[in-house]
């Protein structure tokens, strides 16, 4: 390493001479000593995420040495994103996440707007607004005449594909790998109401596939049914009954339906469940009680093959309350999950969050108050993603310019 | 000359030279803390039992020294009697100790790296990752004494290129 002209930097204190020969010799030995190789690289592992952008803009040596850190200890916390939208004319109003690593939230500024918002000025009876799709982080806005999705961690790319032969309000939306499927919801009498279509972001084709089992009739529109799935296996499950089925993406075929049965302590019953993928893993979150009086939410882990579920914890009685408290009598919590992070809300008041970290089989958990305060207008609707962002999405935004993150402060 | 036997390690005492000639006398089993230590005590390389220590001075040694004494400490209390390893007190002495200035935080972290101690290190690092956070670039300069050795047309470079896709 070259050696620069050892300027001395004004020391901070007040200081006597004797003690401002010390500072001096001491920045000295730091400018010839500087931390750098494995020290700046177990120091920049403990970094997260967001830090790491601009440590890497610190020098050349920080440059490599943030690229190598990254390599040793890859960054897998997801964030928590929500989107705020205007109830009536479905404009996005402000966005952020929550980042679990650094318990930040950040305020995301969008530059690209248009993409999250309606197509069309005057809504059509078929609302074309942006709703989430519970499962691999999809965002979503399917109209009469166009469906549009995004899957990357910070929705900054945006696929536009005509909208699927069947019209229906309210399907299954949900993406395996590079397709994504529709399937059920609600539709005009002489078209299918179980029909599934998928779509391949490669061929750019809709494909028609094997319509959605008989035993779903009633129930088959995202209301009803939650959603779960990889990259090449779709579940869904009744959210009431706990009727679970699943869809191969290899073979366009569904399996049979089976009930799932959850071992709890009686008398409390788990009245309302949702699913989804945390990591390789099968998660169903359960609340226990009664729908005006959540008593309890409880972690299981469903087996692919038998459906056995097992259980991984319960969410601490305390929180239970604070959840309990936060949701009105007409919402029901719900959840979102990606790597090992369970995150548990209220879907029309997102002020305060729940979450569990799954380490090493075991349940951690945590809650975090949202502190944008536009959160608590009634105004507004709120779309829910969980993705795990990482270096390349980051610089990706900021070099398109199309979004800014701010850390909120209290 | 001293003769290093078994049974009197525990209590022998080794003396440490500090790069400005501070001599600190120390347990044996307080060096062993430090790997690079153990390293040249046991290899015997010193036939007295006075370590020069060049690139640590006095001020940061004698800090390094009292982090060592207070984790053999504890870790002796665990081993012996009942009771469960007092991880609360010594939550609270390492995060006390770390609290100091900037230089003094990387005078520690180079020591523990010369000296190979990992406890310290991992605590000194994650101090020092704790201060970054929400620094500004430039901030981060100043804290560390660093030269921005980046064109203004690498600057902007960076910022336009997608380096790393790790996905």
């Amino acid at each position: 390493m070259a050696k620069t002209a050892k300027t001395i930097p004004q020391d901070r204190e007040k200081t006597g001479s004797r003690q401002g020969d010390e500072a001096q010799e001491l920045l000295l030995l730091l400018q010839e000593a500087p931390i750098h190789g494995d020290v700046l690289e177990t120091i920049l592992t403990r970094l997260p995420m967001l830090d790491m952008v601009a440590a890497s803009r610190v020098s050349k040596a920080w440059r490599g040495a943030v690229s190598t850190s990254l390599r040793i200890s890859p960054r897998v916390k997801p964030w928590f994103i929500v989107y705020t939208l205007h109830h009536r004319n479905h404009s996005l109003t402000s966005a952020c996440a929550f980042d679990p690593a650094s318990r930040v939230w950040l305020r995301i500024d969008i530059g690209d707007v248009h993409q999250f918002t309606t197509n069309t000025i005057a809504a059509s009876t078929a609302s074309p607004a942006l709703r989430s799709s519970h499962s691999q982080h999809l965002l979503y806005k399917l109209s009469a005449g166009l469906f549009s999705f995004s899957f990357d961690a910070l929705h900054l790319a945006w696929h536009k594909a005509e909208a699927p032969q069947v019209w229906r309000q309210d399907p299954i939306v949900a993406r395996l790998g590079s397709r994504v499927l529709v399937a059920g919801g609600t539709c005009d009498f002489v078209d299918d109401p179980l029909a599934v279509e998928m779509y391949d972001t490669g061929s750019r084709r809709w494909e028609t596939c094997e319509p959605m089992p008989e035993l779903l009739k009633d129930s088959a529109t995202s209301t009803w049914l939650s959603t779960a799935a990889t990259n090449s296996r779709l579940y869904l499950l009744e959210k009431r009954s706990r009727l679970i089925c699943s869809f191969d993406a290899e073979t366009k075929t569904w399996g049979p339906t089976f009930n799932l049965i959850l071992n709890t302590n009686a008398p409390v019953a788990v009245f309302h469940s949702i699913i989804g993928f945390a990591g390789d893993r099968l998660v169903l979150v359960g609340l226990m009680g009664e729908p005006e009086e959540l008593q309890g939410l409880g972690l299981w882990e469903v087996d692919q093959v038998t459906y056995e579920c097992r259980k991984l914890g319960e969410m601490p009685p305390a929180m239970v309350e604070s959840l309990r408290n936060a949701n009105s009598r007409l919402s029901t919590p719900s959840a979102s999950m990606e790597g090992d992070f369970i995150y548990v809300y209220n879907p029309s008041n997102p002020e305060q969050i729940f979450f569990c970290e799954l380490k090493e089989g075991k349940c951690q958990w945590g809650e975090a108050m949202n502190p944008m305060t536009n959160i608590r207008s009634r105004m507004h609707r709120f779309v829910f993603t969980c993705s795990r962002v990482g270096m390349g999405d980051l610089q990706k935004a900021m070099a398109t310019g199309n979004r800014r993150l701010t850390v909120e402060s209290e | 000359m001293s003769m290093i036997s078994g049974d009197k390690s525990s209590t022998e005492i080794l003396s440490l030279k500090s790069s400005d000639n501070e001599i600190f006398e120390v347990k044996k089993e307080v060096v062993l803390e430090s790997i690079t230590l153990r390293g040249m005590v046991e290899e015997d390389e010193f036939s007295d039992t006075l370590i020069p220590l060049p690139n640590v001075e006095g001020k940061i040694l004698s800090k390094i020294i009292h982090y060592c004494q207070k984790h053999t400490e504890a870790r002796a209390k665990v081993n012996g009697s009942e009771g469960a390893a007092d991880s609360k007190e010594i939550k609270d002495f390492d995060s006390e100790f770390i609290n100091v200035d900037d230089k003094t935080l990387l005078g520690i972290i180079l020591a523990a790296n010369y000296l190979n101690i990992k406890d310290l290190l991992d605590l000194g690092c994650q101090k020092i990752a704790d201060n970054i956070k929400e620094k500004s670039v430039e901030d981060v300069r100043k804290t560390f004494n660093i030269k921005n050795d980046f064109t203004p047309e690498e600057e902007k470079a960076i910022r336009e290129e997608n380096l790393w896709a790790f996905d």
